[in-house]
């Protein structure tokens, strides 16, 4: 039988709020985390608050307030580069890296890695699967509302 | 499981040492044509497609030790390209690369590449320097 959508939706809350819960971890937010994440793994060239922003699809503002308050907290610090002293990188210090080894994600990956290998691959494939769809839409919606926009200026332009 | 020839072979070819054959898989020939001439002058042969779909062909045909993956790409992408690669139980390493777009972030594309089994996540603008310590990692492994 083919499980109803909306309730399978609703359960889809249920996990995304308690994986939620779980990362509001070590006096962090989500953000933080996902920025420390970053930080940890990042390659020299792409330290930076603009390669931050960027690769989190999110703004410049939004990613240098996460960033101010990991500072604040002692878990990320600029370092100037030796090649180019008016380059900055942004690096995690070792409380940083020691805070990544409470990731409250790694307890979600747990849970992940204990499922039998055949729903893995169908979670992994239906998360793609439906990131593409709400992505799109979501494209689709800023398209509209560019076009909406831009007639509306074009409107007052006219005025 | 499918693996090329060489790639069931000892690896332990760096650009130091030996020559390896790299796929390079993008739809922008300035790319492909930067990645080219940093991989030749690491030693490296390099092999090209244009999508994924592309690049599946050269797998199914050619001995590659490492495949250099771009994830945005018309037709097939690079995310799906990972997934048939490993579906099909081919082993190759695989670099895959984004900058990402605003309507789908390289957080998004890298990550899904990861689960599906891409060995190392380059994030466009990358140093020559990261391409080739990637290169030479894997091919040690």
């Amino acid at each position: 039988m083919r499980p109803s959508a909306r309730a399978t939706a609703e359960v889809m809350a249920q996990v995304l709020r308690t994986t939620s819960s779980l990362a509001f971890a070590d006096g962090l937010n989500p953000a933080q985390w996902a920025a420390l994440r970053y930080f940890g793994q990042a390659s020299p060239s792409a330290r930076s608050v603009v390669a931050f922003a960027r690769y989190h699809g999110t703004t410049k503002g939004t990613a240098s307030q996460t960033i101010a308050a990991l500072s604040k907290k002692g878990l990320i610090e600029r370092h100037r580069s030796e090649r180019d002293r008016r380059s900055v990188s942004l690096v995690l210090t070792p409380a940083g890296r020691a805070a990544l080894d409470h990731d409250p994600l790694n307890e979600i990956a747990e849970a992940i890695a204990g499922l039998p290998e055949s729903h893995h691959l169908a979670i992994a494939e239906a998360l793609d699967q439906m990131l593409r769809t709400l992505l799109a839409r979501r494209a689709r919606r800023t398209q509209v509302r560019t076009v909406d926009e831009q007639g509306l200026r074009a409107v007052g332009a006219d005025d | 499981m499918h693996r090329t020839a060489r790639h069931s072979r000892s690896p332990a070819r760096t650009h130091g040492d030996v020559m390896a054959n790299i796929l390079v898989v993008d739809d922008s020939p300035a790319v492909t044509a930067l990645l080219r001439a940093v991989l030749e002058g690491a030693g490296h042969t390099v092999l090209e497609a244009n999508d994924g779909a592309g690049g599946l062909a050269v797998l199914s045909t050619t001995a590659v030790d490492l495949v250099v993956l771009d994830m945005m790409m018309p037709g097939m992408d690079g995310v799906e390209t990972v997934r048939r690669l490993r579906g099909g139980g081919n082993r190759v390493p695989v670099i895959a690369m984004s900058g990402g777009t605003d309507a789908f972030p390289a957080a998004y594309s890298l990550k899904m590449s990861e689960m599906y089994g891409a060995d190392r996540l380059l994030y466009k603008p990358f140093e020559n320097d990261e391409l080739l310590e990637a290169v030479d990692q894997l091919l040690a492994r």
